[in-house]
């Protein structure tokens, strides 16, 4: 509890793609996100999202990769 | 084995950043018969090589899957005549067979089509309709991207903020008394129910997008200006949900039941209200296409077999035979083959005088032909012309510029830990020294402090000061087309000057007129003026309007003759004048000793030689005139210590000439339109805030680039589009308005933020109870009981007033900015 209560004080602001790994505004992703394993992930855009939730755990365990 | 390969553009739709790019491109690869992709996120376009035949659905099909869209356009093409009804089926069949197009349908002499936007042209719509014997008169097409997604956010917006407004207000009507509810038969302890229902939709529709906004912040751990709206609007809605439902709580404290739904309301809508404002005053991403589409003309003279054929500009290929008449914008780039002109090539170069043309020069499309006729060859088309070329570095410079992130919700994510803080610490004072019921009071009064802190007005003051600045800015002609420019116009500490057009006047003009032999100045003005009176160029212009403004009379003149990119010739009165450059005097046999013994005064000018007889009778200097608003310009902005710069296309004599006039601290000439744009970028490395005044399109990638792009409003449309603010006026002490209205404006805003919180600040020591000592005996003054309740502690009216009092000071001190003087 506390812990979440100093993350307040935190004021980091990314989150990371999981699929091309660009930093992504939580406030407001461009390609919306997506909950898997409970976890919500954020996207740079609709192509990444679709991306991941056609195959979840292969971008997440970092066997696939969108090349930048 | 040769194939023949198809392109087909599609607009594409959802590209946000370079990753989408990647899977846009993978999507089309992966359709059979797609040969190579090439994919542009600024101007979100596609084009595809075909091998063979691909119905366009599949490949929209393949897109949709990856989660993009081959955005549609739906047309209305005029006909010259009412489509014959037994011809109606065939007519719409044929269309239907072209692919891309998706529907078509007949309303008398209108078609209505819906395609695939960019996959059909305007010829093969044509060609059909011509085949039944009709012609095209117009293309209205419907669609624009950018300006419908804005528009449905805005609707949006403004749908619920007036919902929202109008939920405020009939609560509070309630709430206050000022509406009685046992008039519509609603007995006394369901009144309080009554604002419940009617609070609870409209705060949890109209409130949604803060909510959510504030949840994704804080998986993130961030706070933001949605968690310190949900903070507020939450702790509101529920205490009040929990007084309605369960009034015993504060009966226990002997305090008579107030509710915050109201105030809930109010802030919701107030800050939704700010938003909206925001979202229509918010820059438009111009499509800078939109002015190149403009710069061209419609039709071009195609020459062919000697036959001169009327062709729309798309037709035209490389290789083409083009005529040119005086005064018609050129069509494309090419190289003469026949004829020659002066062509204005300053709006694209920056040169600041006409450029002789003849056989084998190159000519750009776009740049205008001045005064002779001449036939060229196509080189170039469509998107690989010079105009295009910078056309698309402007796009890309317009995609890449970060979007800024909103002062709000950086002192917003300060605000919140701090309210935070000291709402926890209400808590815990009361828990451990207050009065029974503890738990109660501590509650009561924790939330009361997360209610009272929420500045509803913070969303406005932002957006109600550019509005009020941008209105005053458009009536003293400072057209402001977003807030990022009035914002970092004030931080500009180089301010950078295109020349040709900006500084000058874009006009050759007479300097200085310098006598050899025994002519005086009023005998070889009237002579030259006489002579150049039947010249089309634009030197001899110069001359003749010197005449006038001089006030000598011309004569006339006979045998005129002109030898382009030379000079001319004449007889008045049995006597030879010539006028011209070095090159046509030699060729003439006239030495030029006597010319070049007069050491340059001015230099940069441009030199025309006069002889009369074949005998020396003068130089005069012509050059681009400076404005006289510059020199004032230049000072005031030194004055404010601003460094000033000069980019120019022209040569350097000219450019150094009017820096030293005006006295410009630095100058590079000879510049494309891409070295500038690499000179500002280079300057912003180095941290510094660039403001940039050009008007032609070779600055339009410089203006983008620049921090803050003011466009003269004489310029042309893509330094405008390309600009984040236009002068109406040629005069360029609107630069120094617009830096003055600038800081105005943020000073305004900072002002603003201070009025959004003082009222909530002021209270939040009252919320927290710490006027419960004083009036703990019950001994409340009459007067005071209107806003504390019994015991010293907030009364909701004063949450409200604490809002109504904010909102209003924050918009009549944006209002200040109206009595703006440049």
């Amino acid at each position: 509890m506390a812990s979440k209560f100093l993350g307040f004080l935190n004021r980091s602001k990314g989150a990371v793609d999981p699929v091309c790994h660009m930093e992504v505004d939580t406030g407001k992703p461009p390609g919306g996100t997506s909950v898997h394993d409970e976890e919500t992930y954020y996207f740079c855009g609709p192509g990444c999202r679709i991306a991941f939730e056609k195959d979840p755990v292969s971008y997440l365990s970092g066997e696939k990769r969108l090349d930048m | 084995m040769t194939t023949n390969l198809i392109n087909l553009s599609l607009s594409i739709e959802g590209m946000t950043c370079a990753a989408c790019l990647l899977h846009v491109e993978n999507a089309l690869l992966e359709v059979p018969g797609i040969d190579s992709v090439s994919v542009n996120l600024a101007t979100e376009k596609a084009v595809v090589s075909l091998s063979e035949q691909v119905n366009t659905e599949i490949i929209a099909n393949s897109l949709k899957d990856a989660g993009y869209g081959a955005r549609i356009e739906t047309q209305k093409v005029v006909l010259s005549d009412k489509v014959d009804v037994d011809d109606a089926g065939k007519f719409i069949e044929q269309y239907l067979m072209i692919d891309g197009i998706r529907s078509a349908s007949i309303e008398g002499n209108l078609l209505n089509i819906e395609n695939y936007l960019g996959a059909v042209q305007n010829e093969d719509i044509r060609s059909i309709a011509n085949s039944h014997g009709l012609d095209v008169i117009e293309f209205e097409k419907g669609f624009d991207p950018h300006a419908l997604a804005k528009e449905s956010e805005s609707k949006e917006l403004k749908q619920r903020s007036f919902v929202a407004l109008l939920g405020a207000a009939s609560v509070f009507a309630i709430s206050m008394g000022m509406v009685d509810l046992s008039q519509f038969n609603i007995p006394e302890n369901m009144h309080l129910f009554t604002q419940f229902f009617i609070a609870t939709p409209i705060q949890f529709w109209a409130g949604m997008s803060f909510y959510r906004g504030a949840l994704s912040a804080a998986t993130h751990k961030t706070t933001n200006m949605n968690t310190l709206v949900s903070i507020g609007t939450l702790a509101a809605y529920g205490y009040s949900s929990v007084i309605t439902f369960f009034p015993g709580i504060l009966e226990a404290r002997g305090d008579e039941l107030s509710v915050y739904y109201d105030t809930s309301l109010i802030i919701i809508s107030l800050i939704l209200l700010g938003r909206f404002l925001e979202s229509k005053a918010r820059s438009n991403a111009a499509s800078a296409i939109n002015s190149l589409l403009k710069l061209q003309p419609k039709t071009a003279i195609l020459v062919r077999d000697k036959n001169h054929i009327k062709v729309p500009i798309e037709s035209i290929q490389p290789g083409n035979l083009i005529l040119v008449k005086p005064g018609e914008t050129i069509p494309t780039d090419g190289k003469i083959l026949t004829g020659s002109s002066t062509v204005d090539e300053s709006m694209l170069t920056g040169e600041s005088m006409p450029v002789t043309k003849l056989k084998n020069s190159k000519v750009i499309g776009g740049t205008i032909n001045l005064s002779g006729s001449f036939e060229f060859e196509a080189t170039e088309t469509g998107s690989s012309t010079v105009l295009s070329n910078i056309v698309k570095i402007v796009e890309d410079a317009q995609s890449s510029k970060p979007p800024i992130q909103l002062v709000a919700d950086r002192i917003a994510s300060y605000f919140v830990p701090t309210v935070i803080i000291v709402s926890l610490l209400t808590f815990l004072f009361w828990m451990i020294f207050g009065p029974q019921p503890a738990l109660t009071n501590s509650v009561l009064n924790m939330i009361t402090v997360l209610v009272i802190a929420c500045p509803c007005a913070l969303g406005l003051a932002a957006p109600t000061a550019t509005m009020a600045s941008t209105g005053t800015g458009a009536k003293h002609g400072i057209l402001v087309r977003g807030f990022e420019a009035l914002e970092n116009a004030r931080k500009a500490s180089i301010a950078i000057f295109d020349k040709t057009g900006t500084l000058t006047k874009g006009a050759p003009v007479v300097n200085d007129v310098k006598l050899l032999g025994e002519w005086n100045h009023s005998e070889v003005i009237e002579k030259a003026a006489t002579v150049e009176k039947y010249s089309e160029h634009p030197l001899g212009e110069a001359i003749v309007n010197y005449g006038k403004k001089n006030q000598i009379q011309s004569g006339e003149a006979t045998n005129f003759l002109s030898t382009p990119g030379q000079g001319v010739s004449a007889n008045i009165d049995g006597s030879e004048v010539m006028l011209g450059n070095e090159l046509f005097f030699s060729n003439h046999d006239v030495t030029l000793d006597e010319y070049k013994a007069i050491g340059d005064v001015t230099y940069g000018d441009t030199k025309i030689y006069m002889a009369i007889n074949k005998v020396p009778a003068g130089i005069i200097y012509i050059s681009d005139e400076i404005k006289p608003s510059a020199k004032q310009a230049i000072e005031d902005l030194h004055k404010l210590g601003i460094s000033t710069i000069m980019l120019t296309g022209d040569s350097e004599e000219a450019a150094l000439h009017v820096a030293e006039v005006l006295g410009i601290d630095e100058v590079k000439a000879n510049l494309s339109p891409k070295n500038k744009l690499d000179f500002i970028k280079e300057l912003q490395l180095t941290g510094v805030s660039v403001l940039m005044v050009g008007d032609g399109i070779n600055d339009g990638p410089a203006l983008v680039q620049a921090d803050v792009g003011i466009a003269l409003g004489t310029g042309t449309d893509v330094a405008i589009e390309s600009a984040g603010i236009t002068l109406a006026s040629n005069n360029l002490n609107g630069v120094i308005s617009a830096l003055k209205l600038s800081r105005k404006t943020i000073a305004t805003i900072w002002q603003n933020f201070f009025w959004a919180f003082i009222y909530n600040i002021l209270l939040i020591p009252i919320a927290a109870g710490v006027l419960y000592p004083i009036f703990s005996s019950g001994d409340l003054p009459s007067m005071l009981s209107w806003v504390l309740s019994e015991q010293g502690f907030l009364n909701p009216v004063l949450a409200a007033f604490a809002m109504a009092f904010s909102s209003v000071s924050v918009v009549t001190n944006s209002l200040r900015l109206t009595r703006f003087k440049p």
